[in-house]
């Protein structure tokens, strides 16, 4: 069972064009496409191809993928001779490992509403993993952070912000998440103190986020932007 | 947006604001390095070990 949901082809080239320069190459990844027969296969492709990326995404977003993700990292440019602007049924060992990302340009925070895994929020647990994450982004506008990217996951709230670091960076990332954890989780909303990792795959907005099947209560959503400051704009 | 100052632990103010953004690609400027540092208590002045470093 499955939504009617189609990707949006604009958010998607708006999201690009916002967090990865056009001649990085990135993975893009499609999780738990439907193969028929019940099956389902994990897509993936590296692109410096913007225009192909988009339409990448779109289809496999369209024919029912649980997620399309890519990666925000700039990734080794080597690996698009994996699958070279195109996507394929990823084998294992084929996706970005942390030693292949070149260097660290984002950080990204999640805030994901507390509930049963591999289901879809409801708006109530929806609406409150967003203001959790704009309360995330007034304390550090507070302690005099630039402005960050405000982005709705489809299941709760994204806060990216631009950095410019080593690859390995001695788990300052790691370090900052746990900060924003303690400070921001409670038994509702959860600050995902995961997503450190430089190779870290990230909701593509303008896809359909589809965890789980689609009820009245939990519905599947498209991931968006929400806030872009005009200094990013 | 509102401009923080930060009264440090020895009594010296500072600014985040003050300290220069680092220009990367295009139009987008990066969060200074010593804001992550501050937020994960790993800066000079503020730094307190972690329990697995005591």
């Amino acid at each position: 069972m499955s939504s009617d949901l189609r990707a949006d082809p604009g958010e998607i080239h708006r999201a690009l064009d916002l967090l990865i320069p056009a001649d990085q190459v990135t993975e893009l990844r499609a999780l738990q496409v439907p193969e028929g027969r019940g099956f389902e296969k994990t897509y993936s492709g590296y692109f410096d191809d913007r225009d192909k990326l988009v339409e990448e995404a779109v289809k496999l977003s369209d024919r029912g993928a649980k997620g399309v993700y890519v990666t925000l990292n700039p990734v080794d440019p080597a690996l698009l001779a994996r699958a070279n602007n195109r996507a394929k049924k990823a084998q294992k060992g084929s996706s970005t490992g942390d030693d292949h990302i070149v260097r660290r340009r984002w950080l990204a925070i999640d805030g994901d509403p507390v509930r049963p895994s591999g289901i879809s929020s409801t708006d109530a647990e929806h609406e409150s993993a967003v203001t959790r994450i704009r309360e995330v982004r007034d304390y550090l506008r507070e302690q005099g952070w630039p402005e960050g990217v405000l982005a709705d996951s489809g299941n709760g709230g994204h806060l990216l912000f631009r950095i410019d670091i080593d690859r390995d960076d001695n788990g300052l990332v790691e370090r900052c998440l746990e900060a924003l954890a303690l400070k921001f989780s409670d038994d509702k909303v959860s600050v995902d103190t995961c997503v450190h990792n430089p190779a870290r795959i990230w909701k593509l907005y303008g896809t359909v986020a589809r965890k789980g099947d689609p009820t009245p209560d939990r519905p599947h959503r498209i991931a968006r932007l929400l806030e872009v400051p005009d200094v990013l704009g | 947006m509102t401009h923080a100052v930060h009264l440090m632990p020895n009594g010296r103010a500072s600014d985040l604001r003050k300290e220069p953004l680092i220009p990367s690609t295009s139009k987008v400027f990066a969060c200074p390095k010593t804001a992550l540092l501050r937020l994960a208590g790993l800066d000079s002045v503020t730094s307190t070990p972690r329990t697995d470093e005591l």
